[in-house]
């Protein structure tokens, strides 16, 4: 930013009458924020619905990355309720023939149709069995 | 650091320019982020924006309104020096209008909000935090005490009158001392909290690299653009002019910051370089926000 001091000539001597310009439109443009704001509080509570939170956890084996013998499976977790949820539990189990892995992680917070991914960490290989995710709980 | 003239009077010139309204403005951002940095770095304040509904946090942010209306039409408060009913409506607005963007561009730099997040989301998050910066934002002149001196031409007319002009070398130590102590009081009742090992956990480089512009750009502004202070750049010393005393002065900060994180055990030396780096960076603006309000009270 320039020196302001430099641009004093232009306006000085000039005394005031009514308002300037410049006020009048920050103020019109500040009241058009306020206004778009607070029209958008209105749309979305009216549009809203008031649906408790839900969820969807989907596991997406096929973008599984992983180490030897570890395998990192990711879980789109989404709210589709129209309230916020927090510490929400996901609990993701892989299960290959007889055998049952348990992987469990907790998202601190889900807005209404926020979606977050979490991990499951496996020891078994994931294409070699079936996924599945539920919410247990939250708050 | 020569002057610090204390100028009540009103000055006619130049009133309701656009430079002159901008730096109105400034000085009510500069205003809400002082105020306000303690809540933008607070977990809750973030969660809030979420969990409670859009019409609380705007009723919320109505009640600031009628209280910034009060505070504007009071000579001690506001932004501004004029208390008629435009100038109050005015600057109640503004001040809204202020703590909406400085809210978002906060959010923004601090990975809270993302541009691919539910509106309703954003929206809450953004109004929960334009709460306290809008206040402060209007407790901007209450503050800070003298609605500053605007003309720089002041300045040079005190410059010349006074016949011992401090050292270069007082000048920068006493700006140095004042950075530091203002750096210590924002950062040490930061860096305890969690939110800045949360923020340097999930901030990506781009967002780090956001988050060191905006802290150059607040301590510039609330320095030297705000009028808060009637700082020229005709000031003794190497480190005096506005943009060398504003770098110096957020490496100050980040040293600040990073005794503040060791001391209080959030960092170990033996922490990943980059980790330390993000922390520090995160831990730097409220410091460096502190450091500029620091400067204004000297």
């Amino acid at each position: 930013m320039s020196d302001p001091g430099q641009q004093e000539g232009e306006a000085s001597g000039k005394k005031r009458q009514g308002h300037s310009a410049a006020e009048w439109i920050t103020l019109i443009l500040s009241s058009l924020l306020i206004a778009g704001v607070t029209g958008a509080v209105a749309y979305f509570t009216i549009t809203r619905g008031d649906a408790p939170p839900s969820f969807a956890a989907v596991p997406r084996p096929a973008e599984t990355r992983g180490d030897p013998g570890i395998f990192y499976v990711p879980v789109q977790v989404t709210n589709t309720g129209d309230e916020a949820a927090q510490e929400i539990q996901v609990r993701v189990e892989l299960q290959s023939g007889e055998q049952t892995e348990t992987a469990v992680f907790t998202i601190d917070l889900l807005a209404a149709s926020e979606s977050e991914e979490g991990t499951a960490v496996f020891r078994s290989d994931p294409s070699q069995g079936e996924i599945q995710a539920v919410v247990e709980s939250f708050i | 650091m020569t002057t610090r003239d204390i100028n009540w009077g009103k000055q006619e010139h130049e009133r309701g320019s656009w430079r002159d309204e901008i730096q109105d403005l400034l000085r009510a951002a500069s205003g809400g982020f002082i105020f306000a940095v303690p809540l933008l770095y607070t977990m809750e304040m973030w969660e809030i924006g979420v969990t409670a509904t859009l019409w609380q946090l705007l009723l919320f942010l109505g009640v600031a309104f009628a209280m910034n209306l009060g505070l504007a039409h009071s000579r001690s408060g506001g932004f501004k020096e004029e208390t008629d009913w435009f100038a109050t409506i005015e600057q109640a607005v503004d001040t809204i209008a202020v703590g909406i963007i400085g809210g978002g561009l906060v959010l923004l730099v601090l990975n809270q909000i993302a541009l691919a997040d539910p509106p309703e989301s954003i929206l809450g998050r953004v109004l929960a935090q334009a709460v306290p910066l809008s206040i402060g934002a209007a407790l901007a002149s209450a503050i800070f005490g003298p609605r500053g001196n605007r003309s720089r031409d002041e300045d040079e007319e005190e410059t010349e009158s006074e016949d011992n002009k401090p050292s270069a070398w007082r000048a920068f130590l006493s700006d140095a001392g004042a950075t530091s102590l203002g750096a210590i009081f924002l950062g040490f009742s930061i860096a305890p909290t969690d939110e800045v090992s949360l923020l340097a956990v999930e901030l990506t480089p781009k967002h780090l690299i956001a988050l060191i512009g905006l802290s150059l750009l607040l301590s510039y502004m609330i320095v030297f653009v705000s009028g808060f202070s009637s700082r020229s750049q005709k000031q003794p010393g190497p480190f005096q002019l506005p943009i060398t005393e504003t770098a110096f002065s957020y490496s100050l900060a980040l040293v600040v910051a990073f005794g503040a994180l060791l001391l209080f055990d959030r960092v170990e030396l033996n922490d990943p370089p980059g980790h330390i780096l993000a922390l520090v960076i995160v831990l730097g603006l409220p410091a460096s926000v502190g450091g500029a309000a620091g400067r204004l009270a000297v």
